[in-house]
Formats: structure tokens, sequence, C-alpha cells
């Protein structure tokens, strides 16, 4: 296991950037037992709303107007919140699984997955747009992007797992337990704060529902408006 | 001798106390053995106070689909059903620990069994957050999609509520062993509990229903005949006219079955729950 080791030279996004694309036991020492925890979070938090609101803005150019400004304000803001809800249960997780670790270095634990998978969104947001620009098909955008989505959480979780091991983790059935809930977390999110990507009247949905219901719906409807070569989404699709 | 927590003031040794709780879930069971053997006053509220924040906190995300109003109302049920419980079965449960040769006093088997509640709440408190985002989103009662929102809420709150109960015993099993004067007395005494609690607390729960809040019915604090009948009764008859047409031979058959699995569960090793290297070393 890489040794854990301060961030070398001034603590920046640039640098939590490096680190936790390279080393990830830098970004573990100084939450943990480093002096600099407040800027390596400040930093971390920078470069998670940078990636979100890159991926939100490829998400928006798909249908324009409103969602320019909408989509990465509703991603990011759905992350975070998704986040912050699944903290306290992430707290008592690890402690289950058996590491120790202080709440504020979790929490910079968790800021620091959110940012990684940030990272990776803002990496495939030139992929997403060039789609979001050849296509048409609400289901084919949909899809992409929680294949996106899904790709660079889990990998972002990967960091949360690498860090919990260096504080103590031994059994991880709980952790991986927790990974299941935030993913769909996460997921539920993109369902309650829709639309994201096509459009609608209103900004927010006054209609509730499950994403797993909600994704059938919009399915199904994009599969019948593609074979009917229906318009782009400005039919009240959300 | 001085706890820890007497160090630090009465304010600050009950904050440390409290925070000292969540350690207790970790698989060494943190602080759990010193508390259990030397129950302070600081130590039994900060077991209260967290049964109270996490069982409200869980309590108000299981009512919040069918009003805020009921979500109010199981807050406030749900610390009381596990306090009542604890109370109705103090008794019993201080004098099944020292006939079984715990060698646990009833200061003592009161912290136990204050401690084993607080693993629960901490657990299903933690995940309220989330489970009280998810019935903030789901279609409510009366609306498109709210009978299957109703299933699946019931379903997915139904599993934390296993999830935290499993592994509550799972983790509070162990220190109960460690803490007894012998592993084997310590096994005996968590079962006992266990039987004792479910006994009681199902029908404490029975009596304080609604915790859901079935849609069409009017949201109460109580159900206006809370007090006319009983889980168990209430089990049976569900039983029985599911299987009205069932011939009697069959019933016999069952009963049967079933005295054969309690014989040979009586005879086999538990091995449900595993214990550490260090549980194991223990005669």
């Amino acid at each position: 296991m890489e040794p854990l080791e301060p961030v070398p030279g001034p603590i920046g996004p640039g640098s939590v950037v490096e680190a936790l694309l390279k080393k990830p036991g830098q970004v573990v020492y100084e939450l943990s037992a480093g002096k600099s925890a407040g800027r390596v979070v400040a930093a971390i938090l920078v470069v998670a709303l940078a990636g979100l609101v890159a991926f939100g803005l490829a998400a928006g150019s798909f249908s324009g107007g409103v969602q320019w400004w909408a989509a990465p304000v509703k991603i990011t803001v759905g992350t975070l919140f998704a986040a912050l809800i699944c903290l306290p249960s992430l707290y008592i997780f690890v402690s289950l699984s058996g590491a120790n670790i202080r709440f504020g270095a979790l929490a910079g634990l968790l800021a620091g997955t959110v940012a990684l998978s940030a990272l990776l969104l803002a990496g495939l947001t030139p992929v997403v747009w060039v789609f979001s620009q050849s296509t048409e098909s609400l289901g084919f955008m949909g899809t992409l992007m929680v294949l996106a989505w899904l790709t660079a959480l889990l990998a972002g979780l990967g960091f949360l797992r690498k860090g919990a091991r260096w504080m103590g983790l031994t059994r991880g059935f709980h952790l991986h337990l927790w990974t299941l809930m935030f993913l769909v977390v996460t997921l539920q999110m993109s369902c309650a704060l829709r639309p994201i990507l096509g459009t609608s009247v209103d900004l927010l949905p006054k209609e509730k529902r499950f994403f797993l219901g909600h994704w059938a719906k919009v399915l199904g409807e994009s599969a019948q408006s593609d074979t009917e070569g229906g318009e782009r989404s400005t039919r009240g699709v959300e | 001798m001085k706890s820890p927590e007497d160090e630090c003031g009465r304010v600050g040794g009950l904050v440390a106390a409290v925070l000292a709780l969540p350690g207790m879930l970790r698989p060494g069971g943190g602080e759990a053995g010193k508390w259990i053997e030397g129950p302070t006053w600081k130590r039994v509220v900060a077991c209260l106070v967290v049964v109270v924040m996490g069982a409200a906190a869980f309590g108000y995300s299981l009512g919040l689909w069918r009003a805020g109003l009921m979500g109010g109302y199981v807050a406030v049920k749900l610390p009381l059903l596990v306090l009542l419980t604890v109370v109705t079965n103090g008794l019993l449960n201080g004098l099944l620990a020292q006939l079984l040769g715990s060698g646990f006093g009833f200061r003592q088997t009161v912290q136990a069994q204050l401690m084993s509640f607080a693993l629960f709440a901490l657990i299903t408190g933690a995940l309220s957050p989330v489970t009280a985002a998810m019935a903030w989103c789901a279609p409510g009662p009366g609306e498109q999609g709210g009978q299957q929102a109703y299933q699946i809420i019931l379903l997915t709150q139904t599993l934390v509520i296993a999830y935290a109960g499993v592994t509550s015993c799972r983790r509070f099993l162990p220190l109960l062993e460690r803490a007894a004067e012998t592993a084997a007395a310590g096994r005996r005494v968590f079962f006992a509990w266990l039987a004792g609690n479910l006994f009681v607390g199902a029908q404490l729960s029975w009596n304080l229903r609604p915790f859901f809040g079935q849609p069409g019915r009017p949201v109460e604090f109580l159900r206006a005949d809370w007090n006319r009948s009983s889980f168990y009764e209430a089990i049976w008859r569900n039983v029985a006219s599911l299987a009205g047409g069932v011939d009697a031979g069959v019933w016999w058959a069952l009963v049967g079955f079933g005295g054969l699995v309690l014989a040979s569960l009586r005879n086999a090793r538990v091995t449900s729950f595993p214990l550490t290297e260090t549980d194991n070393e223990k005669p």
C-alpha cells in the first residue's frame, strides 16, 4: 500500500487534483493527520464544483435555453445534497467496518470522492457534448449520462474505499452496502430535480416519481418518438 | 474508580459519553466492555439521549410519507416504544441475567439494554436523512403511483429496521459474551433478552400503531381501538383466515414439524453470530 505522506509544496486545486489522481494517500494523510486539512477540503470543493459544473454544461447543451444554467445548478446541488444526507450513515457504516475515522476527516474523504468523480465527469464532458450535438434521442442521451455518471462515481468511490482501508477498515460489507445506497440516492436526485436533459414548462417537477418508474416512462416515450421521427423533447418530455 | 467522562465536568462528560457510543459499533467494541462493567449516570443518560434522538429522527422519516403530522407523531412514538420496552422488561431481564449466570446486576442490565438500543438507534438515525429524502421524493397518498410508493417505502423501511436490528445484535452479542462471567452465560442472557424484548416490543408496537400510516386511514396518534386486541391475536386471526380451508391434519403436521425443528436447534451449536478470534479464546 502506498505510504501516507503530506502533499508536497503549496496546497491548491492543482496539487490536490494531482494527489487525487496519482497519490491519494497524500490527500488521506492531510485529511486525517495533516495541518492543512481546511485548505485541502477547500481545494477539493473547488475541484468538485468545477467538474460538476462542466458536466452540467454538457448536459445543458442538449436542450439549450434555460438548461444552460439549470442543468449545471441541478447536477451540482443534487450531488452535494446527496453526499450530505448520506454522510451520517457513512460514518456509522465505516465504523461497523472497523475503521477509526473522525467525522471531519470522513466528511473530507467523501468530498474527495465527489471531487474525483467530478474530475472524471469533467474528462467525459467533451464526449457527452459530442453526442449531445449529434443526436436528438432523449433516451440515448439519458442512458449515456447515467453510464458516465455510474462510471465516474464508482471510480471516485475507490478513493473512499482506499482511504477507509488506510484508516483501519477491515470488513467491506457495510461499505459496499453504503455505496449501493449512495448510488441509488444520486440517481433518485436526478429524478427529483428533473428535467436535467429535456425541457419542461416547470423548472422542478410537480409530480413525484421513483427514478426507475421515471426512466421506464421516458425511455418508452423516447423510443416511440424515435420511431415516429419526432422532435427533441420540446413536447414536454422531462 | 472515576470513569473518563467524570474528568470532563457534567456537560462535557455527557458529550464525551455520547461521542463514545459510535465507537462501540466497531468490531472491537470500543469502550463497551467498560460501560457494561461500570455503569454510571452519565453513560445511562448518554444512551438515553442517543436512543431518543436516533429513534425520533428515524420515526419522523417513517411517518413522513403519510403526512408531516404523522412524522411528528411517530418521532414521539418510536423512542417511547423503545423506552417502554426497556421499562416493561427491566425487572424480568435483570432477574434473567442473574439466573442465567452472567454476573450482571440490575444496573448493569439496564446499561447493557440501553446500549443495545442505542446502537440500533445510531444506525437507524444515521439512515434517517436518506429515508426521509426517499419519503419526500415519492408520490404521496392519493397521487398517481402512490400505492406503489407506499409498498416500496414500507419494504425499504422494513429492510432498514431489519439491517439495523441484525447489525446491532451482531455487535452486541460478542460484547455481552466478553462482559459476562462466561461466554456461554453471555450468549444465554443475550437470547433470553432478545426473545423477551421481541415478545413485548411486538405487542407495544401494536398498541402504539400506526407507524407507517396507511393511505386512506386518518392521521392519528393512536388508533381508537389501541387497547382492544393483542398483536398475537391479530396474527392468529390472519393465519386462520388465510388457512381457512386447510385440513386439521395439516395443522398437526405443521406443529409436529415445528417441534422437530426446535428440538434440533436445541442441540445445534449457534453459528449464526461469528465471534472474533479473541472471543473464541474465552472459556
